[in-house]
This record gives C-alpha cells, sequence and structure tokens, in this order.
C-alpha cells in the first residue's frame, strides 16, 4: 500500500480509539475562475483527554493506537502527496497535539485538481471492494455558474459499520461531518435540503451526522447554482 | 508395627486410587499436564444447575444441533464428571503430541455425536474403538470408561518449507541463487532513468537507487517463484521490461526453474512420507495410551509432577516441565546443535533449565484462586534473589484513607540489587563456548557498566520501594476547542468546557537524595515549570489534554507526586487523615508486587453515562456483585517464587464463587 494512503488508517485508528465525538470540516472557497482555496480539518478535541490516555497504549478494542510519530508521518505522506498533485499549490498543515485538531490546506487551479488528489484512492477502493464511488467529488461549470459536490452511496459503508463491535460503532453517534462552500457570486439555489444557505447569500453550509451518513440516511451530495 | 501396616495400607489405597484415574495414562515425560476435576466442579455447581443456566443452556442448544437431536444436555454426553479431565503435552524432536483424556459413563453420548461417515470409520479391536483422520492423523480413540483424542503435529518440518523459496539455497551460496543477483545487479543500467509516475505526470528522480531495488527485486522474485505486480504509479519502461523478458525467457533461468521443481516435488514427496509416518506413530501413541503401558513411568512418578500439584482440592490445575527440556525437545537435533540455531550465542539451559510452573484455580465460597509457583534453577535464584530484597517504606501506607482507596499497586524491589545482579545475569547467558560466543565481549561490557554505575548512589536516589494509589474519581472541568459560526458561516475557534470524571492518584517512592531533588526544583521554578505552593510544587506547563493537574512535594524521605491538591496540601502540612487496614500493610510489605482493586467501589463511582449503554440498567446489580480484586508475588524463597489472584465473590444470593460467575455470565446475558 502506498504510503500516502497510511492518513485513512490513522484517521480510522483515532477515530475508533477516541469513543467519543469528533467533527471532520470540508471547507472551500471557490473563485469566479474556477480556482480556490480548500481546507480540511479533522477536529478530535472533544475527546482529547481521552485520547490523551489512550495514546499511551499500544492498542485499544484490537485496533492499532497511532503514535505521535505515526500521525506525523501520515501528515507528510498527504503533504507529499499533495505536492505531487498536478494544479495544487501552496500546501499548508498545522498539527496540535494538546488539542487533538489537524488540518491540511491548499490552493487549487481549479475544482478538478481537488478530484485529482482522491482520485487514485478511489479508484483502488472500487476495485478492491467492488464498490461504486465517484471518483469525480467536485465538479464547477463556469458558463452555467453551478458548483457540484458529487457522492454516490454504497452500501459497502453500511457493511463496513457492522464489522465493527457495537462498542467501536458508537464513536460515531456524536460525529459530525460539515461542509462550508463560499462564493464569490450569490447563491440561487441548493439542491440538499438540509444544506443551509447564509444571508449574504454567498455561503453554504451542510451538517451531517456521521452515522447517518454511514448508514445513507444523509448525504453529501450538492448541487448549488450561482447567480450569473 | 501397627503404624507400619496402616501406612502400607494408606499407601496402597492411594495407588489404587490413582489406578482408576486417568493420569496414569500420562507418561512421565509429559511436558505440560492440564487437569479438570469433575468433582471438585460439580459439588459446586450440578450438571443439572448447569444446564438450567443460560450458558448450558446455549450448550445445550449447541449439542442438539450437532447431535441432530440425539443430545439435549451435558448430560447426555454420558461424560463422568465425578472423574478428572485431562490435558496433556508431549514434546519429542520437533513433534508436539496433544492428548486429552476424557472419562466416560458410557460411549453412547460420544456416538450420538458422531457423524455417519465417521461411524462407517470405526475399528474395533481388543476392546477399544477408534477412528483416524487420514490427512492429520487425529486420533479419537475410546473403550467403556474413556476416551482419548491425540493430535500430534511435526514442527521441525516446518523448517523445510523454506527451501522451497531457495532460502537455504541462497543462505548456503548455491550457484544459481547468486547468480540470479549479480546478473540483475549488473544488467539493470542504474545511472539511467527508466521509471517515470505516468499517471501522475511525476519523474522519480532518485532512479539509481530504484533501479538497484529493482534489481535485488527481481532476485527476490526468482527465489519467491512469483510475479509481483508493478504499482500502478511505477510503470516500468520499455528498458526493464526487456531484461525482465530477456532473463526469464533465458535457457539459464528455465534450467533453474525445472532445477528448483524437481528439489521441491522430491521434498514435498519426503513431507508425504513423513506425515504417514506421523498418521502411523500417533495411532500407536494413542493405544499405548489408552493401555496405559507404563503405569511404572506414568506422571505420577515424576518428582517435580506430584511435588508441585499434589493432591489438593483445587477445581484445576496446570504444570509446565522444565522449560530447558522442553525447548530441547522442541527443536530438532540438527537446529539445536547446528549453525542454524539463532541463539547459539546464548546459553538458554541458564535461561530455561530447571523452571517450571505450576497454577491451581480453586473455587471457594467467598472467592476464586488463581495459585502459581514458579520454580527456577538455583543459580538463577542465587542471582534474583538481592533484586526482590526490597524494604518497603512504612510512610508510604500513612498517606492512604482506605474509605477513598479505588485501588493501589506497590512494588517492593531493591535498586541496588538489579544493578548488581544485572551484570551476573547477562554474563551468566552469554558465558557460552565455542567460535559463536560473545562472553569475554558481554563481560567486558558488564564490567564497564559496573565501574560506572555507582550501585549505592543510585539506590540512594530511587530505593527501589514505590506505591501508586487511586483515590477518588472526580469530576473536572476539562476545556476543549470548538466552532462558532457567524451568520455568513465563518468561523472562529472558541474554548468550550465539559465534565470527565476522571481518578485522583498518588504516587510515591523512597529517597535519600532531597538535595537532587531541591536542586531540580530550583531549576524547575527559574525556568517556570514548577510553581511553589507552600512546601509542594505545582506542574505548571501540562499539556492541554491532561484532565488533571500534578503535584511534587519531597517529605519524609519520599518523593510524592499527585493529582490532588487537597491531599498533597494535606500531607505537606502533616494533617492527612489515613486509615488502612493491617491486611493492606502486611500485603504491601511482604510482596515484591501487589495490585489491588476496590471492584464494588469503583463500580459504583463511575458516573452510569459512563458504562456501556447494554449495562446501565445493571449498574446497581453489578454493584451489589463486584468485590475486591487482589494479585500478589512474593518475594523468592529458596528458589521458588509464588503468584497468586484472588477475586472475592459476594456469598449472599451465590452459594459459591464458582456458582458466582455462572450467575454473573447468566444476568449479563439477558
Amino acid at each position: 500500500m502506498s504510503k500516502k494512503y497510511l492518513i485513512y488508517p490513522f484517521l480510522l485508528g483515532c477515530i475508533l480509539c477516541c469513543t467519543s465525538c469528533f467533527d471532520i470540516l470540508e471547507e472551500i472557497n471557490m473563485n469566479q475562475d474556477g480556482s480556490g482555496h480548500m481546507l480540511v480539518t479533522f477536529n478530535l478535541s472533544k475527546s482529547k483527554t481521552k485520547l490523551a490516555s489512550v495514546m499511551m497504549l499500544d492498542s485499544i478494542n484490537g485496533h492499532k493506537v497511532p503514535s505521535e510519530d505515526d500521525i506525523n508521518e501520515a501528515l507528510k505522506d498527504v503533504v507529499d502527496h499533495l505536492e505531487k498533485t498536478k494544479g495544487i499549490s501552496n500546501i499548508q498543515n498545522t498539527k496540535d497535539f494538546d488539542d487533538y485538531i489537524f488540518t491540511v490546506s491548499c490552493d487549487f487551479k481549479n475544482i478538478e485538481s481537488v478530484n485529482g488528489i482522491f482520485k487514485d484512492l478511489i479508484e483502488k477502493q472500487n476495485t478492491k471492494g467492488a464498490t461504486n464511488f465517484a471518483t469525480q467529488n467536485f465538479s464547477y461549470d463556469g458558463t452555467t455558474k453551478t458548483f457540484q459536490r458529487h457522492f454516490n452511496y454504497d452500501d459497502s459503508i453500511k457493511k463496513s459499520i457492522y464489522h465493527l463491535s457495537r462498542e467501536d460503532r458508537k464513536v460515531f453517534e456524536d460525529a459530525s461531518l460539515i461542509a462550508i462552500y463560499r462564493f464569490d457570486n450569490p447563491v440561487k439555489s441548493v439542491s440538499n435540503q438540509q444544506a443551509k444557505v447564509s444571508p449574504n447569500k454567498k455561503a453554504v453550509m451542510l451538517k451531517v451526522d456521521a452515522l447517518a451518513f454511514i448508514m445513507g440516511e444523509q448525504n453529501v451530495a450538492n448541487k448549488i447554482q450561482l447567480t450569473n | 508395627m501397627k503404624k507400619l501396616f496402616l501406612s502400607i495400607f494408606a499407601f496402597c489405597s492411594i495407588l489404587a486410587l490413582k489406578a482408576q484415574d486417568l493420569a496414569a495414562k500420562i507418561p512421565a515425560n509429559a511436558t505440560a499436564v492440564v487437569t479438570i476435576k469433575g468433582k471438585q466442579i460439580t459439588d459446586l455447581v450440578s450438571l443439572e444447575e448447569f444446564s438450567n443456566s443460560k450458558i448450558g443452556k446455549m450448550l445445550g442448544k449447541e449439542l442438539a444441533r450437532e447431535s441432530k437431536e440425539k443430545i439435549g444436555t451435558i448430560k447426555d454426553l454420558g461424560l463422568d464428571f465425578n472423574k478428572n479431565f485431562y490435558y496433556f503435552l508431549e514434546v519429542n524432536e520437533g513433534v508436539f503430541t496433544n492428548c486429552f483424556l476424557i472419562p466416560l459413563q458410557n460411549p453412547q453420548g460420544l456416538l450420538n455425536m458422531m457423524g455417519e461417515s465417521e461411524k462407517e470409520r470405526i475399528v474395533t479391536e481388543n476392546g477399544l474403538s477408534y477412528f483416524q483422520d487420514d490427512y492429520d492423523g487425529t486420533v479419537t480413540l475410546w473403550n467403556d470408561d474413556s476416551l482419548l483424542l491425540l493430535f500430534a503435529k511435526d514442527q521441525s518440518s516446518e523448517y523445510d518449507y523454506y527451501d522451497d523459496y531457495g532460502y537455504y539455497d541462497e543462505l548456503y551460496g548455491n550457484d544459481y541463487g547468486n547468480g540470479a543477483t549479480e546478473e540483475a545487479v549488473e544488467v539493470v543500467p542504474a545511472e539511467e532513468p527508466t521509471y517515470s509516475l505516468e499517471a501522475e505526470d511525476i519523474i522519480i528522480e532518485d532512479v539509481a537507487e530504484d533501479a538497484v531495488e529493482e534489481a535485488i527485486d527481481a532476485e527476490q522474485e526468482v527465489i519467491g517463484e512469483t510475479v509481483i505486480e508493478s504499482d500502478s504509479y511505477a510503470e516500468p519502461t520499455a528498458t526493464t521490461d526487456n531484461y525482465y523478458n530477456d532473463y526469464y525467457n533465458s535457457e539459464e533461468y528455465k534450467k533453474q526453474q525445472a532445477e528448483r521443481e524437481k528439489n521441491r516435488q522430491e521434498r514435498e514427496a519426503k513431507r508425504a512420507e513423513k506425515r504417514r509416518e506421523l498418521v502411523k506413530i500417533s495411532l500407536e501413541k494413542a493405544k499405548t495410551i489408552m493401555n496405559g503401558g507404563y503405569a511404572q513411568r506414568s506422571i505420577l512418578r515424576n518428582p517435580s509432577y506430584t511435588t508441585m500439584i499434589g493432591n489438593g482440592q483445587e477445581e484445576a490445575s496446570i504444570w509446565v516441565n522444565d522449560f530447558g527440556r522442553i525447548y530441547k525437545d522442541a527443536m530438532p537435533q540438527s537446529f539445536y546443535g547446528g549453525a542454524m540455531n539463532p541463539y547459539s550465542f546464548i546459553d538458554i539451559d541458564k535461561i530455561y533449565g530447571g523452571i517450571s510452573i505450576a497454577a491451581k484455580l480453586d473455587f471457594e465460597e467467598d472467592h476464586a484462586a488463581i495459585k502459581t509457583v514458579y520454580t527456577v534453577n538455583e543459580e538463577l535464584a542465587k542471582i534474583y534473589k538481592p533484586m526482590y530484597e526490597g524494604t518497603f517504606n512504612k510512610n508510604f501506607t500513612k498517606y492512604i484513607n482506605e474509605d477513598r482507596l479505588l485501588g493501589y499497586w506497590s512494588l517492593n524491589m531493591s535498586t541496588e540489587g538489579v544493578l548488581n545482579a544485572y551484570p551476573d545475569l547477562i554474563n551468566m547467558l552469554f558465558k557460552t563456548e565455542g567460535e559463536k560466543s560473545y562472553g569475554d565481549i558481554v563481560a567486558l561490557g558488564t564490567d564497564l557498566f559496573s565501574i560506572l554505575i555507582d550501585e549505592e548512589a543510585a539506590a540512594e536516589i530511587v530505593r527501589g520501594d514505590m506505591l501508586l494509589v487511586l483515590t477518588d474519581l472526580a469530576e473536572r472541568q476539562v476545556t476543549y476547542t470548538d466552532y462558532e459560526y457567524d451568520e455568513d458561516y465563518n468561523y472562529k475557534e472558541v474554548e468550550k468546557t465539559k465534565t470527565e470524571t476522571v481518578p485522583d492518584f498518588m504516587f510515591m517512592f523512597s529517597s535519600e537524595q532531597k538535595g537532587l531533588f531541591d536542586r531540580l526544583v530550583r531549576i524547575g521554578l527559574r525556568e517556570k515549570e514548577l510553581a511553589s505552593m507552600g512546601g509542594m510544587y505545582q506542574i505548571v506547563k501540562m499539556p492541554k489534554s491532561s484532565p488533571f493537574d500534578l503535584y511534587v512535594m519531597f517529605k519524609d524521605n519520599t518523593v510524592f507526586l499527585g493529582s490532588s491538591k487537597n491531599d498533597m496540601q494535606a500531607i505537606a502540612n502533616g494533617t492527612f487523615s489515613s486509615k488502612l487496614s493491617s491486611v493492606h500493610k502486611r500485603t504491601m510489605k511482604k510482596n515484591v508486587t501487589s495490585l489491588f482493586v476496590n471492584g464494588k467501589k469503583i463500580v459504583s463511582e463511575i458516573p452510569v453515562d459512563s458504562y456501556p449503554s447494554e449495562l446501565r440498567g445493571k449498574v446497581a446489580f453489578l454493584t451489589d456483585n463486584t468485590e475486591d480484586v487482589f494479585f500478589n508475588f512474593e518475594k523468592i524463597k529458596g528458589n521458588q517464587m509464588k503468584g497468586e489472584m484472588i477475586w472475592n465473590t459476594p456469598t449472599e444470593g451465590h452459594r459459591n464463587s464458582f456458582a458466582y460467575f455462572i450467575n454473573m455470565i447468566d444476568a449479563l446475558m439477558e
């Protein structure tokens, strides 16, 4: 397995070990020309005392507990991968082992560059797990001013949680996935019923419960129509 | 004269009783023996009671399913629960023989459990019935009152499989192994760039190194006879492709392949023959064991077994024979004495020789106990002894209040003894004869260690006795970072608080070096790592994730590290209210290490929300049914070390501790 994918087992390890709530924030600021800035934040702060205790152990509930070195290595691999991805620049990352907050941010030339980050991983997963995840996560049509967050739910997500013990599943009960997209042009409409448009019409926020997302009851897919 | 006759009578009675016991069928050279005493257990919980418990019913259902409804309860199995059940392991020349000896009331229950195909294979001869698995040789053999299950595995043949991958070929420098390496390294032009990450338009800069790695990979492919698929991001270029194709199509490679295949088939034939031989031996061995053809040499004549296990009232026991002999028996002679032994530079007999273990499980009315005796050889015992000759600081017990005690862990070692013994121990292990001996080098290292380390001075800093005490579970406010969003979904980080339950603790160790402590404190204060608080010091710079504050102090030749400000202040002011029973004081003093868990207090003080949801409704039940747990490890006496784990159980509602465990499983399964 390529080192660049170490971040995923690491995150799963962290999440399964922390036995409490966590947030994953996906934030995109889109410019009119299709370029923009992306920030992904993993906030495990609410579980920091448990994490601090758990990280003294080698494993918990049969899951390996990543060390600080593992986390640093995983973040380095992410940055290395981003650096090698076409159209991605200004890569920054922060790690706070006191509060257990980790961020990765970058500028992108166009939204296709962001798709390029995960393309390999998704393709591999689809081949290996016979799943049907879309390799295109985002799209932006400059002529129609349409921004789309794509996501095909696959039953394998539900199945994978059934493989976890009842105790391990609880970690997703208070967890959230939050997506915030900001635009220069005002938002005309959004397709996802749960998404909220800001009063100035220039930002959209979508908060999804992790467990509902895993069970396929809530989805992050959204089509955002901007005014010309 | 009367006494003599009585003694002879008693001796004969014991022998007669033993003769009926299946232990008489266990050979004297058994490596390990496990005993479960049916009578002792069924006296605690009858078969009917067990069958009516939830776990018993579950087992009954499973038996009914397996036997196609011919058997409904564990009683129907036809086992004789008034006798002892045994498992033993015999190890010889790398062959591990596992054997179960089970007393039967009648063999009908066993026949009911068998499938038709198994019944068809039953052979009956000389009052014995058996069938054997053709492939792995497992023997199921029985007569009217005993059942024997035996399976053997030849671990020595495990090493043969390395041959299939050319491991030994390479190790001993066979021509084709080395040739492949040389050729592979020569052919690949290491200085030319040969790889590109086409999918991502990224060129690997350090190509020379990669090319060499690929050449080594190619050699491994030759050895492993497997084709490794190239990674999606590292497609080989035409140059490398040609190299692979040329190599794999070459006559030399094909010749090597043919030779290797021939050798593999020969080895496989030998292994199959060995397997067939083992199947045959297994059957003969099973018959010999069942017939008890070695009454004079049964395990009952093994002094180590009889001394360590005896004839006590425990419900189950485990005995493991001389570890040194096990090691020798487990290794094939060619390996043990030969160049392949990876531990030839260590005197294995010094570490394992004369070591044996016996453990007994005992269910009493108000507690269950596992008592372990660990016997070591005289030389090792002599080295270990000073390590465990610690002196426990009586002052520690002045700073415990039993009313708030959740648990403790005490250690009573001697730092000076450990530092003195360490070089002797290392020297003893490495003092071997022969070319591979590192004895002199290691002795040089340990001598230098002894010169550099002043054992007495080190023991003044940390004497070796220490105590960790867990006190109240306290609710504490802990901070965490969250986000607040404005109406345009811009957010800012905000610090919020939540309540978490964490235990307070106090750690103490004896030290005579107050000067060193004071010096460290002065540095800590100067660097603003510590804050003075009237005789004690708070560690200021704690990680934000720490749910507690930490305080340090030196008093009465004791270093204190604790999380409770109140307790630390009380100790500093001399107002700590102590209370500890003499049982705990004695336990800490006489044992090398002891662990105590106040189960009832912990269960009752953990907030209900912290329990798994399925247990939240049972907290009151758990509180009523949880008692203390002790673990103690005694100081070395003679050449024996003894450990015990005692699990106290409530008597109300439970006839004895075994019934307690059955009842608890029942309650938690609801």
